[in-house]
């Protein structure tokens, strides 16, 4: 059930936050209230998979109490390499084994990726290695970590959050809500549901019957489809999680923020500071951190560039692979750790280029590697890179006239405009002390209604298929 | 205290970002400001543990936690 279906906004959330404030009066009577919609919304989803989602919480409290830190982590890493890299590393293997002439290949299965998977098995992750490190002890009730867990506003696409952080408030959820924090609840949740019906949609509807090698032949058209991705995607992601924040905030739960608009970014490591924020904070913690420590430890202070530029080769390539189970993630990764090592170098060498200059070169480089992020295979993205560098020409005269005129323009210059005047972040709106709540609320209030009545050409949000 | 600020300093302009001549203010932003990045900050906590012998954990290493030679003084004081 995606937030922005009919079912969800007009059933599901307003029956939920009746009976949630109106039934149930104590905090554990809500949150045991949370996690039943939690587990409900999870079937809705695919009751198949909830065997899973249950079995992997209960391994992980199980282990955070035990101390098995490294069974819990191995586990939980296990069923996600299981359900989302199985085929990729058996297809790569069968290739590999029949280039050295072996006779046997791997079986490839019929998988579907469980909801949420790559997001809640972080969160299990993140715990474990909290517990381990001794910042705080072994939750001792069950119910509430299966609520972390499980916890709806956050299960399909994030933001991934941590245990301390986001339990906590399950020990004192609100009575009630007063006006403000309801408005501003409400303001992320009609903004996101803006930023995803009226400008990602309505890229991605064009895009998705638009792309094609001819459509990225020629510079203008290649820069278009590739500018689009980039908007669409910021737009599909950052609504999704305006759209987590706000239902969860409803709740009296607040969750992290996830963008803080990432193409103002001035350089590649301020980009990932703004960019899908739990998630590089994640790996920042519990990947890059340690691994820099050790390198540091190991390789001494002589070789400090070196064990900088490997532990961010090694953390980015990990962050791609986590988008997805295909050699364009790995590589959009990779690329990314040669962004941040080509930004320390240069930070290093003390020279510094005027911002007319740097600015447009660093989103130039943001946006070629979204062109590998959206490549579906190895012949489009050579079609695209021949298109964005010019070796196919200027693009054929029909194919611009349909792209400048087609359906995706407007809300693509709007989007553009949004996130250069800085305003495309639902909390550089609340912000503002005018407009008063009234006005706010009519708004916001007319914008929702526009875009339910969009709604019927939804389409799923990007980041719940990683 | 501001002893520690000092040797903090001379570390961060000498062995990081190698510019031995530079200062840096006692309030100056590090980390918001981009002088000093993530690599950095672990490179810091290790000299901090070896020289004050003082831990600062993982997730401490964010601007919320220190941002300042003042701020990141303060902290190793308090955990001395």
């Amino acid at each position: 059930m995606l937030f922005t279906s009919h079912a969800f906004l007009l059933l599901f959330l307003p029956f939920t936050l009746l009976t949630y404030y109106n039934v149930f009066n104590t905090a554990r009577g809500k949150m045991f209230f949370l996690l039943v919609a939690s587990y409900g919304f999870y079937a809705l989803a695919g009751w198949e998979f909830l065997p899973v989602l249950l079995g992997l919480s209960l391994i992980t409290f199980i282990s955070a109490k035990r101390n098995w830190f490294l069974p819990g982590i191995l586990l939980n890493l296990g069923a996600l390499a299981f359900f989302k890299y199985w085929n990729f590393g058996a297809e790569n293997f069968n290739a590999l084994a029949e280039g050295l002439g072996f006779g046997f290949d791997v079986d490839l299965l019929s998988l579907a990726l469980p909801l949420g998977i790559s997001f809640y098995v972080f969160k299990h992750i993140g715990y474990l290695l909290d517990i381990q490190a001794k910042r705080y002890p072994a939750g001792d009730d069950l119910w509430t970590f299966l609520t972390f867990s499980a916890y709806f506003p956050q299960i399909s696409a994030g933001p991934i959050s941590s245990f301390k952080d986001t339990a906590t408030q399950f020990l004192n959820l609100p009575q009630r809500l007063d006006s403000d924090q309801v408005s501003s609840g409400l303001v992320y949740l009609s903004m996101g549901l803006a930023k995803k019906v009226l400008i990602a949609n309505q890229i991605g509807i064009f895009r998705d019957v638009t792309m094609s090698t001819s459509a990225v032949a020629g510079i203008l058209p290649a820069w278009y489809m590739v500018i689009a991705y980039a908007v669409q995607l910021y737009f599909d992601f950052s609504g999704y999680t305006d759209m987590a924040l706000g239902i969860s905030a409803l709740f009296g739960v607040r969750l992290p923020p996830n963008f803080n608009s990432p193409y103002l970014a001035t350089d590649p490591a301020e980009f990932w500071e703004r960019w899908h924020m739990s998630l590089s904070n994640w790996f920042r913690v519990y990947l890059f951190t340690p691994l820099s420590r050790s390198l540091l430890r190991r390789w001494g202070p002589d070789k400090r560039e070196w064990g900088q530029y490997a532990a961010n080769l090694i953390t980015m390539t990990l962050v791609g692979l986590w988008h997805g189970a295909a050699w364009s993630f790995l590589l959009w990764g990779f690329y990314h750790g040669l962004l941040l090592n080509i930004g320390a170098r240069w930070k290093r060498s003390g020279y510094q280029l005027p911002a007319l200059v740097s600015r447009p070169l660093f989103l130039i480089s943001i946006m070629l590697g979204w062109a590998i992020f959206m490549s579906p295979d190895a012949d489009f993205l050579g079609h695209l890179f021949q298109g964005l560098s010019g070796m196919s020409g200027f693009g054929d005269f029909a194919m611009l006239n349909t792209l400048i005129w087609s359906s995706a323009t407007p809300p693509l210059l709007a989007g553009i405009l949004l996130t250069f005047s800085g305003r495309s972040e639902a909390a550089s709106l609340l912000q503002d002390k005018e407009p008063s709540s009234a006005q706010r609320f009519f708004f916001w209030g007319v914008l929702t209604a526009i875009c339910i009545l969009l709604m019927a050409q939804s389409q799923n949000f990007i980041y719940v298929d990683f | 205290m501001e002893d520690t600020i000092s040797r903090i300093a001379t570390y961060i302009t000498d062995r990081i970002l190698k510019q031995p001549g530079r200062s840096i203010k006692p309030d100056e932003a590090l980390i918001s400001s981009g002088l000093v990045d993530s690599f950095s900050l672990v490179d810091l906590s290790l000299f901090i543990e070896d020289n004050f012998n003082v831990r600062i954990d993982d997730t401490e290493l964010n601007k919320e936690t220190f941002d300042s030679l003042e701020e990141l003084a303060r902290l190793i004081q308090s955990r001395q």
